[in-house]
């Protein structure tokens, strides 16, 4: 399951792109000393009056410690650890700072290190790394409020915050406390945010003469002439946790006034999708796809290979994927040709908005920094970190070292062909991993995003899923409160494996929908209510 | 043991002088096992003290402050759980069956193996059969999705048969604990005869010639010679196994598991999994450890009891 999890995150990080440097304070003022080490010129050129920045490279030699969880994308990249990246290298080399990183294994490693007292001046982990979450670590010591360091010492990442208001209150607690600094962040308006959604055999439109469908009933009737017309076994081919997906996603909820299966907020007020009336039409729709087997009767025992198998082999008409699978499935596909067009969340009427889509929190859980109490030098660790968000830093992150990686053509930072077309066959995201900080480490340029899905069927799909509107019902800082926590994750574990068994046998059929009242009274029962409570309570203090 | 404890405990301690001196060499060798099984088995058990208390990294295990409940917060939180009934049903039942099913395959395996003559083909067999342990469990996991799948080997030999379904075994919930079970005895069968073959290569060959001389046939001689020649060690790894009884791993059925079979695939450990591990919660998980490592800790004693009752052998 370890593996399940890396898996899982490996295929997020994958996923993942980048965006806009379109809000005007995301342009900085440009390095200023930055002349013993190579800093590139800053990607948005002018620099904007009134924001501070750092002078890079630090002055005085200083050394830090650091402790971050081993990733695997290093040894993916061809590195042992992250270390002995170049990516690593460069960041000290341009700061002038010396960083002695120790990279525990997993998790567990990490709180062992610290429990056994080998606290570094810096902490990479994800945001709630720490049992009992962000707020236990700043009461444990292990993250000091930086509220009134970071306008001094982190210029450059105090600039981002502000702005956008999402950033600031996803980085947040309680409204008051800074207790780390955020580390992948994305621009609010950026549709790189997005990065799953329906994938569709092009083709089989055509065949049927056929528009993207953009309603349930033409999803619907796409699948039925796939299997009558086209006479293929798995119309819509996917497996369990993708359904889990497209309903957290509010891909197939629009249409019944629902925003999503999963958490959401309508005017401050928390709701849970699964827990809602007009969930039951969601799961009934899924289950007269199921019973027509037009929804592939395996998806509970389907995995990952089982559904890429039946969408390149034509199969299946549509599946639920990512932006990485456009590119795996175009190249795997055993039919010529091979084309697969995105579908966007589908609502019930032509011309209605969706209202609901995929897209990652503009502060992601990965790679946060916290400094604890231990810090020997504060203002020297804070700077470092704050370097990835300064011009200079941008750019390592994002396009990773110039003459390797990148090149300037006609002052853009170009990738070069070490990246596009590897002499040693490592992937274009493999390399940005250890070069630059993909997914992780910084706020990431539009720009870059383009350059990294070279595929026009890419960035297409990512429009489609894309819908602007989403984040008014989102929950822009989800933390819950600590005296909450462990009464929380008691009723939470039960209730939302609950709510996955029941949504696999409502949409098999074998728990009629007739009982979908007894859902909800049992939902009830396990506490539901109270868990809402706490999430509102929660919401209330953070956002 | 107890015999010589009774006659020798006045002299113990001389006796000891005395055998140190003479053995004094075999005494610092055994030094590193000790220090191994002080180091790594004994004195973790301390740290099960956590247990009972909220564990916290920063405070340490001796540091942090106690549970509510006089300590019994989290045994408490297990048993209120809406799910604790059916871990702990479908924990009984997966070990049950894999004990029932699974723990005579490696004797009548290591028996047959036993009767082959040839031993350029056993020790092929052998390692072939034991082939599956060495394979990780991820990918032995994967290879048991594809073979039990829509188009896995299995169903179109069933198809072959007349058997009309085309859905995945694993899409059953009834079919959970027959493959899990059937998958395991095929990945440990080969490795777990091992130590049935040691046992029957140290049978006195004496008793098998007296049984020849007695008219004994093949079949005979495994019943009366061979199986009691081994019936110790049986009987000892018996009584460990049900030691282990509450104890199903949670990987692998991490790997195979879905929301569909969960109700009969979920087990104490995944759901310790989710609840503890995933969360960060080590008291939790620790509290549920201990809850298991007492019931196997008292089925252990009960199987060695009745085992030495009825069959006059066992551990101690």
């Amino acid at each position: 399951m370890k593996l399940c999890a890396r898996v899982l995150s490996l295929a997020l990080a994958l996923a993942l792109l980048l965006c806009a440097c379109a809000a005007p304070g995301n342009s900085h003022a440009p390095v200023s000393s930055a002349n013993q080490t190579p800093v590139p010129t800053p990607v948005a050129g002018a620099s904007s009056p009134g924001v501070p920045s750092s002078d890079f490279p630090i002055p005085g030699n200083k050394t830090l410690t650091m402790l971050r969880v081993l990733a695997a994308e290093a040894a993916q990249g061809g590195f042992p650890n992250y270390a002995q990246s170049p990516n690593f290298k460069a960041w000290q080399e341009q700061t002038g700072v010396t960083v002695e990183l120790r990279e525990p294994a997993d998790n567990a490693a990490l709180l062992l290190a610290l429990s056994s007292g080998d606290v570094p001046d810096i902490i990479v982990g994800q945001k709630n790394f720490y049992p009992g979450g962000i707020t236990k670590l700043a009461e444990d010591g292990f993250a000091v409020d930086l509220s009134d360091k970071l306008p001094v010492w982190a210029p450059d990442y105090w600039a981002l915050l502000q702005s956008d208001q999402q950033f600031m209150t996803s980085v947040m607690t309680n409204k008051k406390y800074h207790y780390g600094m955020g580390g992948y962040l994305m621009p609010v308006d950026s549709e790189f945010r997005t990065w799953r959604g329906f994938l569709a055999r092009k083709e089989y439109l055509d065949a049927l003469k056929m528009d993207v469908p953009e309603t349930m009933d033409e999803f619907y009737g796409f699948l039925v002439g796939v299997r009558d017309t086209l006479e293929k076994p798995y119309p819509f081919c996917v497996r369990n946790n993708m359904i889990n997906d497209m309903l957290a996603d509010g891909r197939l909820t629009s249409a019944y006034g629902l925003v999503s299966a999963d958490q959401f907020q309508i005017d401050g007020k928390v709701h849970l999708g699964a827990y809602e009336p007009a969930y039951k039409d969601v799961l009934a729709y899924l289950n007269r796809l199921y019973n027509e087997k037009l929804l592939d009767n395996n998806f509970p025992s389907n995995t990952d290979d089982i559904v890429r198998a039946a969408m390149m082999s034509g199969e299946a008409a549509v599946t639920s994927g990512a932006t990485s699978w456009v590119a795996a499935l175009t190249s795997g596909a055993t039919e010529q040709p091979y084309n697969l067009v995105g579908i966007g969340s589908l609502v019930a009427n032509k011309g209605d908005e969706p209202m609901f889509g995929h897209a990652d929190p503009v502060v992601t859980i990965y790679s946060w920094s916290f400094f604890p109490e231990e810090c020997k030098d504060l203002e020297t660790a804070i700077r470092f970190v704050n370097y990835l968000q300064a011009p200079g830093g941008r750019i390592l992150s994002n396009y990773g070292i110039e003459g390797k990686t990148f090149e300037y053509v006609n002052g853009k930072p170009t990738l070069t062909d070490f990246v596009n077309k590897n002499p040693d066959g490592y992937t274009r995201d493999q390399l940005m991993r250890v070069y630059g900080m993909l997914n992780w480490g910084c706020l990431h340029l539009r720009e870059m995003s383009v350059q990294r899905y070279p595929l026009q069927a890419q960035r297409d799909a990512i429009s489609a899923w894309f819908v602007p509107g989403r984040d008014k019902y989102v929950l822009v800082n989800d933390t819950i409160d600590p005296q909450y926590i462990k009464e929380y994750t008691q009723l939470w574990t039960d209730i939302y494996t609950y709510i996955g068994e029941s949504r696999v046998k409502f949409i098999t059929g074998e728990t009629p929908l007739t009982e979908f009242d007894k859902y909800l009274s049992t939902l009830k029962t396990m506490g539901m209510d109270r868990v809402l409570e706490i999430k509102q309570i929660s919401y209330d203090m953070n956002n | 043991m107890a015999q010589a404890k009774a006659a020798a405990a006045p002299s113990l301690l001389s006796r000891l002088q005395k055998d140190f001196r003479r053995n004094g060499g075999a005494y610092l060798i055994a030094l590193p096992v000790l220090a191994f099984y002080a180091l790594f088995a004994y004195k973790p058990m301390f740290g099960a003290i956590i247990a009972f208390k909220d564990f916290s990294p920063r405070k340490g295990i001796f540091g942090s402050p106690w549970a509510d409940s006089y300590g019994f917060a989290h045994f408490i939180s297990f048993f209120k759980s809406f799910y604790f009934t059916r871990v702990v049903r479908n924990t009984i039942v997966i070990s049950l069956t894999g004990l029932v099913f699974g723990f005579p395959i490696p004797i009548l395996f290591a028996l047959s193996l036993n009767e082959v003559k040839n031993s350029a083909f056993k020790r092929i067999v052998q390692t072939v059969s034991y082939m599956p342990h060495f394979i990780s469990l991820v990918v032995v996991c994967s290879m048991i999705l594809l073979f039990t799948g829509s188009k896995g080997f299995i169903l179109q030999i069933m198809q072959l048969l007349g058997y009309p379904d085309q859905q995945a075994l694993l899409n059953k919930q009834e079919l959970f604990v027959p493959v899990y079970t059937i998958s395991g005895i095929w990945q440990e069968m080969g490795w777990n005869c091992i130590i049935y073959l040691s046992a029957l290569s140290a049978v006195d060959q004496e008793l098998y010639e007296a049984a020849r001389i007695d008219g004994a046939n093949r079949l005979r001689q495994t019943l009366h010679v061979t199986l009691p020649g081994i019936l110790g060690t049986i009987i000892l790894l018996l009584i460990l196994r049900i030691g282990s009884i509450m104890s199903v791993g949670h990987e692998k059925i991490i790997l195979l598991y879905n929301d569909y079979t969960m109700e009969r695939a979920d087990v104490i450990s995944t759901f310790v999994y989710r609840r503890g591990l995933v969360n960060g919660d080590w008291s939790f998980s620790s509290a549920v450890g201990l809850f298991n490592s007492a019931i196997n800790f008292a089925l252990v004693i009960i199987a060695n009891k009745l085992s030495n009752r009825i069959s006059g052998m066992g551990i101690w």
